[in-house]
């Protein structure tokens, strides 16, 4: 028997240790006491209610969580492409502008991002009351940090000397830059662009959950009084609109556009940034007489919060994060491994895609029905519904590989088992751990949600604090939260560099 | 084949910018008389209630008016505060969270049930403990699965948390050193009933109405304790009502309510949602003793 050997393949088997402890105390605290609900939850995924008023009602969220979710997702990637090339080198380098500048940029922008969207909507929401505009915002603000942050590693990989030798011709600094830029933002917005619209859709929905609208409203209220067959409905609506809108978007093919078309494309973008400006200029400023002095009234309150219980909630918040981190990354390539055959991968397709559908928050009550409130339980909810979205990722990278080596070791008499391993997903490990390390960043970012429900770490602490309206408590723990993620995005830096 | 791809491409930017200049708050009403409520029940329940209030009051006040659904008790109170509601159903918590938070806010009225409201304690059938005569048995329920209501509901969490910090229970003393919260008064029996739970705390009137429509969600379910009464539930309108609409528009409202006659049958199905027999006059003032009790239970700092 061979020693093991830590190289990629075999770190993203190691964190199933994770589970050894989550297994553990979700065995003490399990009992069967839900039994009957879940049946009637499994039951009535077959059969949801379907009548004239609720598919009016459905349609209706829908149109909201469309609306919402197009909405946002535009504007993120518009301002996301924007500040991309505001936060990466090449843009100081034609521009000749001091680098401090970018620094600045940058370290506002991991700030914005280091907070969760549902977070920026209770602080949202806070100030300027239920309204459709706060889940826009909402979801815009971190997302145009994210998508900043991708573009501007995209563009980064530009050639130094192709800069160089574009500057020699002593062409306009703007159209330089636009030249330059051009061909990896089409890029990215084609292999990650799209696909954060369906990351939109699910943030409106989990943003619903929380009240601003859409059809998340309706999942939550319908769970919460525990009408499992209108759940259905409004869950099976939301897959067909996730569904569709992935369907539609693969046609969406932008190399192949008339010139036509793309001046009347960037019109369009045009407009839309500008009015989302002006909109967002005039939602500020409409609104801020009033709330503004009432938010000062009530952060006269007395202020005794920093303590031991802090502490510890601080502790559990990254003891979650760790274990679902765990989860998310060992999950997809064990179950593939075990199941390798093709029922095996239909099977694992179809339950993650249901752990992707389940919001969070919905999940996690559902598991509540078996079990004590625990860190073990929030945390398998975050890494099953992380591990959904990580498997997804890697089941589709591994149908895309050229499986020459799989197929030869196999017809050598290899075990499949083995062949799989060493013939197929040894060439995947580095990259998906890449993905994994940005994944963890979005996990930090989401104990935040579960905790509101499952009561643990600081997401606990958020609702309570903000259910009794305690500000400065809430100025504590979003800053503590946001330096967990900071710190977070450090080391999942330093990890990337060196996977690459 | 290309030409209907461009179609789609130019159906989705337009529409955006078409649904982006309907959305914006330009185009918002300020002539009609939004209500709200807290969610503490189910959904239908409360749609069919507020949306039948609303209709008595656009009719005899004149005036368009809308219910608007809000998802939780944080969002009514904050509904409230930043002007989206302007006539709000508050629990007596919430009602003095947003009330402390929204300077001119007027008490309008609370049902007769209201001025002496109480919670009950319920318990899983399976657990076999029979139901207490005062509050001193409560010690029984140390190490169970205990569920409240909504964070911010009075008789499903505010009270029974003081009776049971009364008792000398604290929620250290549940099973998992935590207590759950259902959200709102049907979950708490559902979640009882089921097993998921293995005891809550509720409004006394949602239970009542349990036991007589849905007696098979109650099935499992014991009582175990009635609490000492308090107030409760009051609406709350805004202060500005008057130069929004007319002079004298909040008396108006207020003798709306407080007019509403058992005797008549469109005013019965009003009074019957609500479970009462008439709204009667209420004073800010009678709700001093919760704001002490969520002062001490720091859910108003």
């Amino acid at each position: 028997m061979n020693k093991l050997k830590l190289n990629s393949s075999s770190i993203t088997f190691l964190p199933i240790l994770v589970f050894i402890p989550i297994a553990y105390e979700l065995f003490i605290n399990f009992h069967i006491g839900g039994i009957e609900l879940f049946k009637e939850f499994i039951i009535s995924a077959l059969n949801p209610k379907i009548n004239n008023e609720i598919i009016l009602t459905l349609v209706k969220r829908l149109n909201e969580t469309i609306f919402i979710a197009f909405l946002s997702w535009l504007i993120s990637i518009i301002f996301g492409v924007i500040f991309g090339i505001l936060s990466s080198e090449i843009f100081y380098k034609i521009l000749n502008l001091p680098i401090f500048l970018k620094r600045f940029l940058n370290l506002f922008l991991t700030f914005i991002r280091s907070i969760h969207e549902i977070i920026w909507g209770l602080i949202l929401m806070q100030i300027y009351g239920i309204n459709f505009s706060i889940g826009i915002i909402a979801i815009c603000i971190p997302y145009v940090a994210i998508n900043a942050k991708v573009f501007s590693e995209q563009i980064e990989n530009i050639n130094l000397k192709t800069i160089e030798s574009i500057k020699q011709i002593n062409c306009i600094k703007s159209s330089t830059l636009i030249t330059l830029v051009w061909a990896p933002v089409i890029e990215t917005f084609k292999n990650f662009g799209l696909y954060r619209l369906e990351c939109a859709i699910r943030s409106t929905a989990v943003l619903g959950l929380f009240g601003v609208g859409g059809i998340g409203t309706s999942i939550f209220i319908s769970f919460q009084t525990l009408n499992f067959r209108e759940l259905w409905t409004y869950l099976w609506g939301l897959a067909f609109l996730i569904i569709i809108s992935k369907e539609l978007l693969k046609k969406f093919n932008l190399s192949k556009t008339s010139k036509n078309f793309l001046t009347f494309f960037v019109i369009a973008l045009f407009c839309i940034s500008l009015f989302s400006l002006s909109f967002f200029v005039y939602f500020i400023f409409n609104k801020n007489a009033i709330p503004f002095n009432s938010i000062n009234n009530l952060l006269i309150s007395n202020f005794n919060f920093i303590s031991y219980d802090f502490l510890k909630l601080l502790l559990e918040t990254i003891v979650l994060c760790l274990l679902s981190t765990g989860i998310a990354i060992s999950f997809p390539p064990i179950f593939i491994l075990i199941l390798n055959n093709k029922i095996g991968i239909t099977i694992i397709r179809i339950i993650s895609f249901l752990f992707r559908l389940i919001p969070t928050p919905v999940l996690i009550l559902i598991l509540l029905m078996f079990n004590n409130p625990s860190i073990s339980l929030a945390a398998i909810t975050l890494g099953l519904h992380n591990a959904a979205i990580t498997s997804k990722l890697l089941l589709a990278n591994l149908h895309n590989q050229d499986n020459k080596q799989y197929i030869a070791m196999k017809s050598l008499g290899v075990a499949k088992r083995s062949s799989w391993l060493f013939g197929l997903f040894v060439k995947q490990a580095n990259s998906y751990l890449a993905y994994c390390a940005y994944r963890s960043d979005i996990i930090i970012r989401e104990t935040a949600i579960l905790g509101v429900i499952g009561s643990v770490g600081l997401g606990w602490q958020l609702q309570e604090s903000l259910s009794s309206f305690a500000w400065e408590e809430v100025i504590v723990i979003l800053f503590a939260y946001s330096s967990i993620a900071i710190i977070g995005e450090l080391i999942n830096g330093k990890i990337k560099s060196n996977l690459t | 084949m290309n030409k209907i791809f461009i179609n789609v491409k130019k159906i989705i930017v337009t529409s955006t910018i078409f649904f982006a200049t309907l959305s914006s708050p330009l185009n918002a009403n300020p002539k009609v008389l939004k209500i709200g409520a807290i969610p503490d029940q189910n959904q239908e329940v409360l749609d069919k209630r507020f949306n039948l209030f609303a209709k008595e009051l656009a009719k005899s006040l004149n005036v368009k008016v809308k219910y608007i659904p809000v998802v939780n008790y944080i969002a009514a109170v904050t509904g409230f505060r930043t002007n989206d509601l302007d006539l709000v159903w508050f629990g007596g918590l919430s009602g003095v969270q947003a009330r402390l938070q929204t300077p001119n806010a007027i008490v309008i009225a609370q049902r007769d049930i209201d001025k002496d409201f109480k919670s009950v304690f319920i318990v899983n059938k399976k657990l076999k403990l029979d139901s207490i005569f005062n509050k001193n048995g409560l010690k029984k329920l140390k190490n169970l699965r205990f569920t409240f209501g909504s964070e911010n509901s009075t008789s499903g969490r505010l009270m029974p948390e003081y009776f049971l910090n009364d008792a000398g229970i604290k929620i250290e003393n549940f099973k998992g050193k935590r207590a759950g919260f259902s959200g709102s008064h049907d979950a708490t029996i559902a979640l009882v009933n089921s097993g998921a739970f293995d005891a809550g705390a509720l409004n006394k009137q949602v239970w009542e109405n349990n036991l007589k429509n849905n007696p098979k969600r109650t099935n499992n379910v014991n009582l175990f304790w009635i609490t000492p009464d308090y107030v409760d539930y009051h609406w709350v309108a805004q202060g500005n009502l008057d130069n929004r609409f007319r002079k004298g528009f909040t008396k108006e409202l207020k003798s709306t309510i407080l007019n509403l006659d058992i005797k008549n049958t469109e005013h019965k199905k009003i009074l019957d949602m609500f479970n009462a027999k008439k709204f009667i006059e209420a004073e800010s003032s009678e709700y001093k003793n919760i704001e002490k009790i969520a002062r001490k239970l720091k859910k108003i700092r």
